[in-house]
């Protein structure tokens, strides 16, 4: 079984969000992480409030676009950043408890904004190590 | 790109020929030296846009083209309705309304010499920029309809512009027919929080020198002379732009079946 792990991935004038994990939610929980990533350093996150989201989707490829938009919508409307994300995936449905604060321009060094989750590089699928990857590339 | 996947047509046009799904050819306007930089993916992007139904004589590159969403950045299509053509939400694209202006300011090279530290001071401090930043401008759902009908000739009559303007904006600052009640409220949310900001990322406020003319009648048409100081601006779309492309293209994947459409990548839906 896999380490749960995130990582940003180049593409051109953008970047490509990973996530891995044991379960597919964790997957998305890790791909979440990796937006944080974009935008500012997780670790300076404090996990103060808690938001929920839920979202839905035909499979599970638009699932995790449509949680990575939801979370990217929650962060611009309520300008705050998530340090922690807990994902359910019940069919077609995904319920999450995003953790964060909001946005300190003194705390949080900040990088770019991300505008949106794309189907370019979209991918989720179980990997060979008996866990799953969960993965598109973000627009900035 | 590797060449010998090309037929070369003329000295800067290149075609790939249809195959498999390929409904038309595929047509690169670029210099060899182009081609052997572009991306492979602008191949792959080219050819997956001739596979769409009802596109007219062949899916178009431009010399710009780059690896993009759907279509390559730079590519170009025409659908004919009559012929089964289909509306491709990732082929318009999530940067609605977003492009550089360039703002000739009057002023020469040797007079903000002295004075280049304070101007980008009282820049960042005037301009609201970066991740989070808040604009000055708070829109209602009046206003905001009033906004997103109007375009630029809306921000004219709040006096956010000069009338001047418009003259130097495609179709005047504003395409008529716009429907408004058909963005989002979760669009419109984005747009309220985003408006009178910057941006961040590829968003940017420059103040530039014009250190060499190299096409004078260009120019001269622009009233551009050596030693001006501009200001080029790249803004537009973001939050907005992304909410509407991506809310109407996730509909658009998930309905392509139900049409018969079988789409040959989900972000050309």
């Amino acid at each position: 079984m896999p380490e749960c792990r995130w990582e940003l991935l180049p593409h051109g004038a953008d970047i490509g969000v990973r996530g891995v994990g044991r379960t597919k939610a964790e997957a998305f929980e890790q791909a979440a992480m990796a937006l944080t990533a974009v935008i500012t350093e997780p670790a300076s996150v404090s996990a103060n409030e808690c938001v929920e989201i839920t979202c839905q989707a035909t499979d599970d490829e638009l699932l995790l676009v449509n949680w990575l938009n939801a979370v990217i919508y929650e962060m611009a409307t309520r300008r705050m950043l998530f340090a922690r994300y807990e994902v359910g995936i019940d069919g077609n449905g995904l319920f999450a408890k995003a953790w964060g604060e909001p946005i300190d321009e003194n705390k949080h060094e900040l990088g770019v904004e991300v505008k949106g989750a794309t189907c370019t590089e979209l991918k989720v699928a179980p990997d060979q190590d008996g866990g799953w990857i969960a993965q598109c590339v973000v627009d900035v | 790109m590797e060449l010998s996947r090309l037929q070369r047509r003329a000295e800067n046009e290149w075609w790939i020929a249809p195959y498999g799904k390929m409904r038309v050819p595929a047509v690169i306007f670029a210099t060899e030296a182009l081609i052997r930089d572009m991306d492979e993916k602008v191949y792959e992007q080219a050819t997956n846009v001739a596979m769409l139904p009802g596109i007219v004589k062949a899916s178009y590159v431009m010399p710009d083209a780059h690896w993009g969403y759907g279509f390559p950045i730079g590519g170009v299509a025409a659908f004919d309705a009559d012929q089964g053509g289909v509306i491709s939400a990732g082929g318009v694209g999530f940067d609605i309304s977003c492009g550089v202006r360039t703002l000739l300011t009057g002023l020469t090279f040797d007079q903000i010499q002295a004075k280049k530290e304070r101007l980008a001071d009282a820049l960042f401090g005037k301009i609201p920029a970066g991740v989070g930043s808040r604009g000055k401008l708070s829109l209602n759902e009046k206003e905001m309809n009033a906004m997103l009908a109007g375009g630029a000739k809306w921000a004219v009559e709040r006096g956010y512009g000069m009338r001047e303007d418009l003259e130097r904006v495609e179709e005047g600052g504003c395409i008529p027919g716009a429907h408004p009640h058909e963005v989002s409220d979760r669009a419109k949310k984005r747009q309220r929080e985003e408006m009178g900001t910057l941006g961040s990322g590829n968003h940017y406020l420059e103040v530039q020198h014009v250190a060499k003319i190299v096409d004078r009648d260009i120019a001269a048409a622009f009233g551009v002379s050596q030693g001006n100081i501009v200001l080029s601006i790249h803004c537009g779309s973001r939050g907005l732009g992304h909410q509407v492309g991506t809310e109407f293209l996730t509909r658009m994947a998930a309905a392509a079946s139900q049409y018969g459409i079988d789409l040959p990548d989900r972000e050309l839906a």
